[in-house]
């Protein structure tokens, strides 16, 4: 049963692979490498793609009070901060190359990985000890300054049997529903006693029920898309900062009927302008420019 | 606190009796035999389980699970033989009592409500509110040797608990069967490991839930397949603590980095406005005297809800429709007594129990969806059953 399941996910995870290769860069997909054969002449070199959760750049921490965040400059406790990457590639002179992320318990072979910076304790009450901060993996040598990576699980993933998924595929709390899959990030915070959660993930996933995966894309797939440049591997620290997500939304209130806070489902006042700050459209409110990440 | 020391008080007790290395209480029996750590599981699953993850030296075979069985509905395994694992744990109510909170063989009364076994083999931890119980194997050290409260009341009695089992000829060839290897003679040890790995066997996922999931299309009334899209909205909030194949998020399993342990305070009590819950009964706080572990308890699994009442860690809840209006609410308010106050205010609430409002056809449509997680067949499976006639 379990063979089994490890066999489909690498039988899937061969074409994606393929198909992340292909995609917006300006090298031949042929030279791309993939999850058997190392990368050409020059030969692979180990990257750590390290990165940071900060609110307000101040170093995230659970359960620690964050001031001034929100459009009425409110106080927040930190109770969640994890997210899911995929598709990362360094950019070089000549165009864009896709990192190999190393298989362990938080990146699997398919290229997806959570990035974990609770660590259980205070109110962080639906995580566990263990975090993990930088993404391993290998990339053909080269000098690089940018940086490319995706927020999110692709489709072809996202809608997986948690129960039955690898890791870090098959955390309970990162798992929405099969028909909407995980969880892309969870960023939660605890304002005034109540609960402002930031839960991205894909909406509207028309499935036969809850409990079955979508017969057809999500209308909304939220992948967040981030490009950064004036970045150096190994030097450099990508830094996750959800205050300037928040700026303009008021995380003392929540609009009756809706989740605590915004998780990406329509109709909810709370995400009209987070969305945007992510770099996605939400009901009316066109894209914005992707304000959470940033390259320190 | 207090079920710590039980806790570190039984183990005592066990290495004391009959093997010499209390290492060995930890993990079940020798690990001679069959060792399944491994992802490997001899049991049949339900479609979509995953495999439970085993405890270090912990094995499960049919032979072992059988003579655990057997020792499960045993009231010889009390001190003073009128008490079984079964007493409280009633297979027609999924391994539960029906009552608020039960007594022990010797008649003191338990301050929480027996919890339901189905799907323990999952439990990152076990009981309501003790992240140091992470195995059967430590948990049925519990009510077997736990003095405050008692429960089957075997310390002191560990030579007449013995010596009845060991006089039984019908348990000499299930001890062969499940210890092979083993010369015996039967101790607490062997007792634990056996237990431990037949309660691994009460796995329940063949509901009409299932089936309907795994395309069986007329196995959920229209009502059931509305409340089961109300059970996963973001309106609602069920799933973010009872999702998972087992409808909670507190599961461990083969495949998990690490267990996924959590508690949470649901609002049910805020004692004078302070946050606490009733005295007797402090949740998480007990073990870690943090102000706000108050009142936090693991999320337990809704399968086979229906017939678990009556509900939450002290059976203060008699139907679904009282849980579910709580929920609403946003906590539940005590308007007078010595437990006075409103829970819907409790400082230490997750921040995911806010309230919600449902029609009355929503509210009957949702609880239809929880009784439609009732698994009759496992609550009918012969093999889980009394094997005493």
């Amino acid at each position: 049963m379990r063979l089994d399941s490890r066999l489909l996910l690498a039988l899937v995870s061969f074409p994606l692979i393929g198909s992340l290769a292909a995609c917006g860069d300006n090298l031949d997909p042929a030279d791309q490498p993939d999850a058997q054969v190392q990368p050409d002449a020059a030969g692979p070199q180990a990257v750590t793609l390290q990165f940071a959760a900060k609110i307000g750049g101040t170093a995230f921490t659970c359960g620690q009070m964050y001031t001034g965040i929100g459009s009425t400059a409110a106080a927040y406790v930190a109770s969640d901060f994890r997210f899911y990457v995929h598709d990362v590639r360094l950019v070089g002179a000549a165009g864009s190359v896709p990192v190999t992320l190393d298989v362990n318990e938080w990146q699997n072979a398919a290229g997806v990985a959570l990035l974990d910076f609770e660590d259980g304790t205070a109110n962080c009450q639906m995580g566990s000890a263990p975090t993990h901060t930088a993404l391993t993996g290998m990339a053909p040598a080269g000098t690089y300054t940018g940086i490319e990576f995706k927020i999110g699980v692709p489709f072809a993933h996202n809608h997986l049997d948690a129960a039955t998924a690898t890791a870090p595929l098959n955390i309970p709390a990162m798992y929405w529903a099969w028909s909407s899959g995980y969880k892309f990030a969870k960023l939660d915070g605890v304002v005034g006693g109540q609960g402002f959660n930031l839960h991205l993930g894909s909406t509207g996933c028309t499935a036969p029920s809850p409990m079955a995966p979508p017969t057809a894309p999500c209308t909304n797939p939220n992948v967040m898309t981030i490009a950064l440049a004036g970045f150096t591997p190994g030097t450099s620290i990508l830094v996750a900062d959800p205050k300037p997500v928040l700026a303009d939304v008021d995380v003392t209130t929540n609009s009756a009927g809706t989740a605590p806070g915004c998780m990406s489902f329509p109709g909810d006042a709370e995400c009209t302008t987070v969305l945007p700050h992510l770099g996605l459209a939400y009901g009316t409110a066109p894209a914005g420019t992707q304000v959470l990440f940033a390259v320190e | 606190m207090r079920a710590r020391v039980i806790s570190a008080f039984a183990l005592a007790a066990v290495a004391a009796c009959g093997d010499p290395d209390p290492a060995a209480v930890d993990g079940g029996a020798d690990a001679q035999g069959i060792d399944a750590a491994g992802p490997s599981w001899p049991l049949e699953l339900p479609p979509g389980f995953p495999v439970p993850r085993l405890p270090p030296g912990a094995r499960v075979t049919a032979e072992l699970a059988e003579l655990g069985r057997h020792l499960f509905y045993d009231e010889r395994l009390s001190g003073n033989g009128t008490q079984a694992c079964a007493s409280c744990h009633v297979q027609a109510r999924a391994f539960s009592d029906g009552l608020v909170t039960p007594s022990g063989s010797t008649g003191q009364v338990l301050r929480r409500n027996a919890m339901s076994l189905t799907n323990v083999a999952y439990g990152p931890t076990q009981t309501w509110a003790n992240f140091h119980l992470t195995t059967l194997e430590q948990q049925a050290l519990v009510p077997m040797f736990g003095d405050n409260p008692i429960e089957l009341g075997i310390t002191g009695n560990e030579d007449v608990v013995l010596g009845r089992l060991r006089a039984d000829p019908a348990y000499a060839p299930r001890f062969a069967a499940a210890f092979p290897g083993d010369a015996g003679p039967l101790d607490l040890n062997h007792v634990v490991a056996a237990i431990a790995a037949f309660e691994r066997r009460l796995i329940s996922g063949r509901s009409r839930v299932d089936r309907y999931r795994q395309g069986e299309l007329d196995a959920l009334s229209e009502s059931e397949r509305r409340g089961q899209s109300l059970f996963f909205t973001e309106r609602l909030e069920c799933h973010h603590c009872h999702g998972s194949f087992n409808f909670t998020i507190a599961v461990d399993h083969a495949g998990l980095a690490e267990p996924a342990t959590v508690f949470f305070n649901t609002g049910l009590y805020n004692v004078g406005g302070t946050g606490a819950y009733p005295l007797i009964d402090q949740g998480l706080y007990e073990l870690t005297q943090v102000d706000a572990d108050r009142g936090r308890y693991k999320p337990p699994t809704l399968r086979n809800i229906a017939v678990t009442a009556p509900y939450m860690h002290d059976g203060s809840m008699t139907t679904l429709d009282e849980v579910v209006r709580s929920y609403e609410r946003g906590g539940r308010l005590t308007p007078s007594g010595p437990d006075a106050g409103d829970g819907k205010l409790n400082p230490y609430k997750s921040p995911f129990v806010g309230g919600f409002t449902l029609t009355d056809e929503e509210r009957a449509d949702l609880i239809a969806f929880l009784v439609a997680l009732t698994d009759d067949a496992f609550l009918t499976d012969p093999t889980l059953a009394d094997p005493f006639p």
